[in-house]
C-alpha cells in the first residue's frame, strides 16, 4: 500500500501531499521535511530508493524521482514494487503534463485542486486505481465536462 | 472599503436587478472575495511578511466561509485547503466542508470532498455528521458522485465510518458500472483495515470479483487481495489456484507484477507452489520486456523458489545483466535480490563477486551498503584474507560513514562465532593494528577489546603481538588529540596494556619506554594514561630483569626470591611494600647480586624524571600510579647506592610477580569450584540487618503493587500502606519524636498534599469526594516531612506514568520485565518521525484474527445492505443523538433474522422516534437519556437555523436518518 504521496520542490516547499494513513498536521509537515532532506541530500545519479528504517520505521520505503524543480516522492510498504512505483510517478507526471499542457511547478501551485483530482483518479486510499495515462485523462475530461454542464445547469436554475 | 462597499450595495439596489438585501450581500461578497489564485499570488509576493499575510488570509477565509453563498464558501474552502497544505490546519472549517459536500452542484461538492480528503482524520468531530451524507452519495444515481464518495471514504475512513458504510460500499460491488465496482473494491480494503469484522462476510464476493468480465475490476480485486495476502500470506494460501490462473492469463503488466509479488510471499509457505510456478515465471522472464515485471519475477524466484534450480539459474543470469546495468536503480535492486540467495545458494552469488566488489566503490551509499552486506555474507575461511584486504582497500576511498561501517564489518566477520573464520591470528592482529590507523574511525574501543581478547586467548601470538603493536606506541601522530584520532586512545590503551603485560617479548626496551614517556601522552584521556604508567613500570622491570639474567651466568631462577610472599606484597600498598621488599629482598636473595649498569641508571633516571609531569595530573588514578612509580624508583636508587645490586633485586622481585600472565578462564569455570563447607551463604548476616532487608523488600513490593493497583483505581489504599512503611523505616532510622513534632509534621504534610492535589488534581483518580474522604480519615498517622515530599514526588511520577506512559523515563532493570518491554516499544516509537496512528502494518495484525475463508457462522448471513452490522455513531456518544438512532449496536444481534428486523422496522415507523426512545430506555440510565434528548434538540435547532438551499440537503439527510 502507498502510505504517502508527496511533491516537494528544490526549496523545501511542499507542492502537493496526500497521506493515506492518519497523521496529524504537525507530523505531516515534519515528514515532508524529512523526505525533502533525504532526497535533496542525494545527487541525481544515485538510485531512487531510500530504505531508512530509523526515520520511517519498519516496512516503509521511499521511492522518488526528480523532475526539473520538483521531487515526486512515494512512501510505500513492501507490497509495492519499487520499479512499479517509479512507473506510477511517471504516469502521474505524464497525466499532469497532458492536463496542464507542459506542466511546470506553477501549474501545481495555482491549480493544486486539479492536481489532486488527477491523483485521486490514479490512487484511491493508497491503492493504485489506474496506471494508464489515457484512461485517467478520459475520466478526468468526463468529470470536467460533467461539472461544466452541471454548473451551467445550476446557473440557469438560479437565474430563472 | 466600507464606503465603497455601501455604494456598491446601493447601486445594485437601485439597479433593482436583485431585489433582496441577501442577494446583494452575496454578490458583494463574491465581488470582494480574493480568489485562490489571488491569494497564492499574494503569498508569493509577500516574501518578507509572509506569515502576517497568511494570517490575514486566514482571518478573511474564516469570515468568508460563513457566507450563505455557495460559491463564496467554495472558494473560501479551496483557499483553506491550500493553506492547510502549507501547514495551517483547517480543522476549524470542518463543518463548512461538510456543508459544501452536501451541495447539489458537483463542482462545489468536489471542492468539499477534496477538502475532506485532505483534512479529515480520526479526530475530526464532524465525522459524526458525514455517514448519512456519504451513504446518500454512495447510492447516488450519478456515478461521478458515487465515485467521489468512494475516493473520499478511502482516504478518510475511520473505524466508525467503516462500520456504518461498509455495507453500502459492498453493495456497489454489484453496480453495473465497472468503474464503480473497481473503486468499491479498493475502498473495501481500507474499510477492512479499520473495521476487520467486515472482512469475513464480504470475502466471498470479493474473490468473485477476480472472475469479473471487466479487466479493471479484476485488477482492483487482485490489488486488494494481494495486499491482504502480502501481510498475512498463510491465511490466503487457498487463493493460490485463482491467482495462478490469473497469472497465466493476465495481459496487464501491472496486475502481473502484483500477482508475481504475492507469489513471492506465498511460495515459501507451500513447497509445491514453487514447482508449479516454475513454468510461468520462467516464461515471463524469457518474454517480458518490462524491467519492473522481470525484476519482480527474479525476486519471487530468489525468495520462494530456491528449490527450482533452473529458474534460479535463469533469474541469476538476469541479475548478472542488471548488475552490469548503468542505471543505479537496477543495480541496487539486483544487489538487493542477491542478498536473498546468500543462505541458499552462496556459490551462485559468489560467481558475481567481481561485480559485487566493484559496487563497494559505487558513489551511491545504498549500493555500497547492500554490496557490503553480500560481501560479509559470502566470506569463508578461505576467502577471509582476500576479502578483508579488499575491504581495507575500500576504506581509502569511502566516505566517513561507510568507512566506519567497513571497519566494523571487518571486525564482525572475523570475530563472528568465536573467530570461526580466523585461522591465522597473527594476521588478524596486524589487521587490527591497521584498523587503528583508519582516520576518524569510531570503533577504537572495539578494536582495543579485540586486541586484548585475542592476546589473552591465543597464547602463541603474544610474542608476535608485541612486535606488531609496538610500532603503534612509537607513532607520535596517533597521540595527537584531533578529530581524526577520535577513538584512537581507547585502542592505544589496549595496545599499551598488551605491550606492558608481555614486556618480556620487547626487543628494545628503551625505545618503548621513550614512547610511553612521550610528553604527548598527557593529552590522552585519564584512563589511558593510567594504563601507560602501569606499562612503564612493567617495561622498566622487564628491562632490568633482562639485564640481570644476561649477567647472571647460572640462570635466573636461583637468584630470585621465592614468589609466595611477594604476591602478598604486591597486593598490599605498593609504596610501603616496596620498601619492605627492599629489605626482605636484600636479605633473602640467595644468589649473587647484580649491580646496576650505567645504562640502567640512566634509564631509571630518565623514567623518574619524565614521569614527573604525570605526578601532578588531575586524574587521581594517573597521579597515584605515577607517584608510586617515582617513589619506588627513588627507593631502588637509594638501595643501589647503599649496596650495589640490592635495588636491582627489588625490581627483579616485582618483575617475577608480574611475569605471571593472566590466563583466559571460561565463564563457566566458577561453577566447577565447590562451595567450601564452612561458607554458609543461607545464614543471615545479623538479626538486625535482616529486619532492615525485609522491610525494604516489602517497600519494593508495595511500590510495585501501588503501580499495579493504580491501574485498577485502588491508589489510596496502597498509598496508605506505602506511607506506613515509609514511616516505619523512618522510625528505625530516626529518634523518637515528641507528640507536638508529630502533629506539626502531620499538618505540614497535609498541607503539602492539599497543595499537590490542587496542582496535579487531574492525576488523582478519585475526584473531590475521594479527597474529602481522605481528609476525614486523615492521612496516615504521621507522614514525616521529607519522606512525604519524596513520596509525593514518587506519586506524581506514578500518576504521570499512568496518564502518559511516555513521560516516564525508561530505566532498565528497574521494574518488571513486562512493563519494560512496553516502555521499550514506546521509546522506539517515539524516536520515529513517521508514526501514523493507523499504520497499515499494525492494522493488518488485527485483520489476522478474521480468517476470511472460514465458513460463515449461523448468525452471520451473507451480506446484504440490511444484514450488515450497522453502526450508529450517535448511540456511542452517550446517546447524545439517540433521537435519530436506528437502534444502534443492538441491530447486530437482530440482523440474524431479517424478517424480525423488518417487523421491527415497521414497528419503529409506527411508533416514530418516541418508540425508539422507549426501546433505549431499558438500556440507558435516565440521566443520560435526558442529556441526550437535550443535546439532540440542540442540534436540531442548529440545523434548523441554517435555511439555505445547501444546508437544507444536509438537514434533510439528518431528518431522513431520524425517520
Amino acid at each position: 500500500m502507498i502510505k504517502a504521496f508527496i511533491v516537494v520542490n528544490n526549496h523545501a516547499m511542499v507542492r502537493l501531499c496526500r497521506f493515506y494513513e492518519q497523521l496529524g498536521v504537525d507530523k505531516q509537515t515534519e515528514l515532508c521535511q524529512t523526505v525533502y532532506k533525504l532526497v535533496t541530500s542525494r545527487p541525481d545519479h544515485l538510485c531512487s530508493f531510500v530504505d531508512d528504517e530509523k526515520t520511517f520505521g519498519p516496512d516503509t520505503k521511499l521511492v522518488y524521482r526528480h523532475f526539473a524543480t520538483l521531487y515526486f516522492c512515494i512512501l510505500s510498504d513492501r507490497s509495492e514494487s519499487e520499479l512499479a512505483m517509479l512507473d506510477l510517478i511517471q504516469v502521474y507526471v505524464e497525466t499532469l503534463d497532458k492536463v496542464f499542457e507542459n506542466v511546470c511547478e506553477l501549474d501545481l501551485i495555482f491549480n493544486s485542486p486539479k492536481a489532486y483530482t488527477v491523483l485521486d483518479e490514479t490512487v484511491v486510499g493508497g491503492l493504485v486505481l489506474e496506471i494508464s495515462t489515457n484512461k485517467i485523462l478520459n475520466v478526468y475530461d468526463q468529470l470536467m465536462k460533467l461539472e461544466k454542464m452541471h454548473s451551467s445547469l445550476m446557473d440557469k436554475i438560479a437565474i430563472s | 472599503m466600507t464606503s465603497y462597499y455601501d455604494r456598491a450595495r446601493g447601486s445594485v439596489a437601485i439597479g433593482g436587478s436583485l431585489g433582496s438585501g441577501d442577494k446583494t450581500k452575496m454578490a458583494a461578497s463574491r465581488l470582494f472575495q480574493k480568489s485562490l489564485r489571488d491569494m497564492i499570488t499574494g503569498i508569493r509576493a509577500h516574501k518578507d511578511g509572509q506569515r502576517e499575510f497568511i494570517n490575514k488570509c486566514l482571518v478573511d477565509v474564516r469570515t468568508e466561509v460563513q457566507s450563505s453563498d455557495v460559491r463564496t464558501k467554495a472558494v473560501a474552502i479551496e483557499k483553506a485547503t491550500y493553506l492547510h497544505s502549507l501547514g495551517h490546519s483547517m480543522h476549524w472549517a470542518s463543518f463548512h466542508v461538510v456543508e459544501l459536500m452536501s451541495t447539489q452542484n458537483v463542482k462545489y461538492k468536489r471542492v468539499g470532498y477534496l477538502a475532506a480528503s485532505q483534512s479529515f482524520g480520526d479526530d475530526t468531530d464532524v465525522v459524526l455528521l458525514i455517514p448519512n451524507l456519504l451513504k446518500k452519495d454512495l447510492a447516488s444515481p450519478n456515478p461521478a458522485e458515487a465515485a467521489l464518495a468512494l475516493t473520499c471514504l478511502g482516504n478518510i475512513v475511520t473505524p466508525e465510518l467503516s462500520q456504518t458504510l461498509v455495507a453500502d460500499v459492498y453493495s456497489l460491488l454489484n453496480n453495473h458500472k465497472p468503474d464503480l465496482r473497481r473503486r468499491a473494491c479498493l475502498c473495501l480494503y481500507k474499510c477492512f483495515l479499520r473495521y476487520p469484522e467486515a472482512l469475513r462476510p464480504s470475502f466471498t464476493r470479493l474473490t468473485e470479483c477476480l472472475d469479473d468480465d471487466d479487466q479493471s475490476v479484476v485488477q482492483a480485486a487482485v490489488t486488494v487481495l494481494s495486499e491482504l495476502a502480502m501481510h498475512n500470506p498463510k491465511t490466503y494460501l487457498p487463493l493460490a489456484p485463482k491467482f495462478y490462473k490469473l497469472l497465466t492469463s493476465s495481459s496487464s503488466n501491472w496486475m502481473t507484477i502484483k500477482l508475481v509479488k504475492v507469489f513471492g510471499a506465498l511460495a515459501p509457505l507451500e513447497p509445491r507452489l514453487a514447482k508449479k510456478l516454475a513454468g510461468p515465471i520462467s516464461e515471463i522472464l524469457e518474454t517480458t520486456s518490462a524491467k519492473s515485471l522481470m525484476y519482480e519475477c527474479v525476486r519471487t524466484a530468489v525468495m520462494g523458489m530456491t528449490s527450482q534450480e533452473k529458474v534460479i539459474r535463469q533469474a541469476v543470469d538476469k541479475l548478472k545483466d542488471m548488475l552490469e546495468d548503468h542505471d543505479p536503480n537496477i543495480k541496487f535492486l539486483a544487489l538487493h535480490a542477491l542478498t536473498y540467495l546468500l543462505d541458499s545458494h552462496p556459490r551462485i552469488v559468489a560467481e558475481h563477486k567481481g561485480n559485487i566488489f566493484e559496487c563497494l566503490d559505487h558513489e551511491d551509499s545504498n549500493i555500497q551498503y547492500c554490496a557490503l552486506k553480500i560481501v560479509c555474507g559470502l566470506v569463508t575461511k578461505r576467502t577471509l584474507i582476500d576479502t578483508t584486504s579488499v575491504l581495507m582497500n575500500c576504506m581509502g576511498k569511502a566516505d566517513q560513514r561507510f568507512r566506519d561501517e567497513l571497519v566494523s564489518s571487518v571486525i564482525r566477520i572475523c570475530m563472528n562465532e568465536r573467530y570461526a573464520l580466523v585461522t591465522d591470528f597473527v594476521w588478524y592482529l596486524s589487521v587490527l593494528a591497521d584498523l587503528i590507523r583508519v582516520p576518524c574511525s569510531s570503533h577504537g574501543a572495539l578494536i582495543g577489546e579485540q586486541i586484548i581478547d585475542v592476546c589473552l586467548r591465543v597464547e602463541v601470538i603474544r610474542e608476535a603481538a608485541v612486535g606488531i603493536l609496538a610500532p603503534l606506541l612509537l607513532d607520535v601522530s596517533l597521540l595527537e588529540p584531533s578529530n581524526v584520532n577520535k577513538t584512537v586512545p581507547s585502542a592505544l590503551k589496549a595496545v599499551a596494556w598488551v605491550v606492558g603485560e608481555y614486556a618480556h617479548h620487547i626487543v628494545d626496551h628503551e625505545e618503548i619506554l621513550d614512547a610511553l614517556l612521550n610528553p604527548a601522552v598527557k593529552q590522552l584521556p585519564g584512563d589511558a594514561q593510567a594504563v601507560y604508567v602501569q606499562a612503564i613500570f612493567k617495561v622498566y622491570a622487564s628491562a632490568v630483569l633482562n639485564y640481570s639474567r644476561g649477567i647472571r651466568p647460572t640462570g635466573a631462577v636461583g637468584a630470585l626470591p621465592a614468589p609466595e610472599p611477594l604476591i602478598d606484597i604486591s597486593v598490599d600498598d605498593d609504596t610501603a611494600a616496596a620498601s619492605g621488599a627492599a629489605r626482605d629482598g636484600a636479605g633473602v636473595t640467595p644468589g649473587t647480586l647484580v649491580p646496576e649498569s650505567e645504562d640502567l641508571i640512566e634509564l631509571r633516571d630518565k623514567v623518574s624524571r619524565r614521569i614527573e609531569p604525570l605526578t601532578t595530573s588531575f586524574n587521581l588514578e594517573v597521579r597515584e600510579r605515577s607517584c608510586q612509580l617515582q617513589k619506588m624508583l627513588g627507593i631502588v636508587g637509594a638501595a643501589e647506592r647503599s649496596e650495589p645490586g640490592s635495588g636491582i633485586a627489588i625490581i627483579e622481585a616485582f618483575a617475577t610477580v608480574m611475569s605471571d600472565e593472566i590466563q583466559p578462564v571460561s565463564v563457566k569455570a566458577q561453577r566447577k569450584i565447590e562451595v567450601p563447607a564452612e561458607l554458609l551463604d543461607d545464614e543471615p548476616m545479623s538479626a538486625e540487618w535482616d529486619y532492615l532487608l525485609v522491610s525494604s523488600d516489602e517497600e519494593e513490593d508495595d511500590e510495585y503493587a501501588s503501580r499495579k493497583g493504580k491501574k485498577k483505581g485502588k491508589k489510596s489504599k496502597s498509598k496508605d500502606k506505602m506511607s506506613k512503611d515509609l514511616r516505619e523505616v523512618a522510625e528505625i532510622f530516626g529518634a523518637k519524636k515528641t507528640k507536638e513534632q508529630v502533629a506539626r509534621e502531620e499538618r505540614e504534610s497535609r498541607e503539602m498534599l492539599a497543595k499537590h492535589k490542587e496542582k496535579m488534581g487531574q492525576y488523582y483518580l478519585e475526584g473531590e469526594t475521594g479527597a474529602d474522604k481522605e481528609k476525614k480519615k486523615g492521612p496516615p498517622k504521621s507522614l514525616p516531612g521529607p519522606e512525604s515530599a519524596a513520596m509525593l514526588a514518587l506519586e506524581a511520577r506514578l500518576a504521570s506514568h499512568a496518564v502518559g506512559q511516555t513521560e516516564r523515563p525508561a530505566i532498565k532493570g528497574e521494574s518488571d520485565s513486562e512493563s519494560e518491554e512496553e516502555e521499550q516499544v514506546i521509546a522506539v516509537k517515539k524516536g520515529k518521525s513517521y508514526d501514523p496512528k493507523n499504520a497499515s502494518s499494525r492494522l493488518h495484525g488485527e485483520l489476522e484474527a478474521y480468517n476470511p475463508l472460514k465458513p460463515l457462522e449461523r448468525n452471520e448471513h451473507l451480506p446484504t445492505v440490511e444484514a450488515y452490522p450497522r453502526f450508529d455513531p450517535y448511540s456511542q456518544d452517550e446517546a447524545a443523538f439517540n433521537a435519530f438512532a436506528p437502534s444502534g449496536g443492538d441491530a447486530r444481534s437482530h440482523h440474524k433474522d431479517k424478517k424480525d428486523k423488518k417487523k421491527r422496522d415497521k414497528k419503529k415507523k409506527d411508533k416514530g422516534a418516541g418508540g425508539e426512545d422507549g426501546e433505549s430506555k431499558e438500556k440507558k440510565p435516565k440521566k443520560e437519556k435526558g442529556a441526550g434528548e437535550k443535546k439532540s434538540g440542540g442540534t436540531k435547532k442548529k440545523s434548523g437555523e441554517k435555511k439555505t438551499v445547501d444546508v437544507d440537503a444536509l438537514a434533510q439527510s439528518l431528518m431522513d436518518a431520524k425517520v
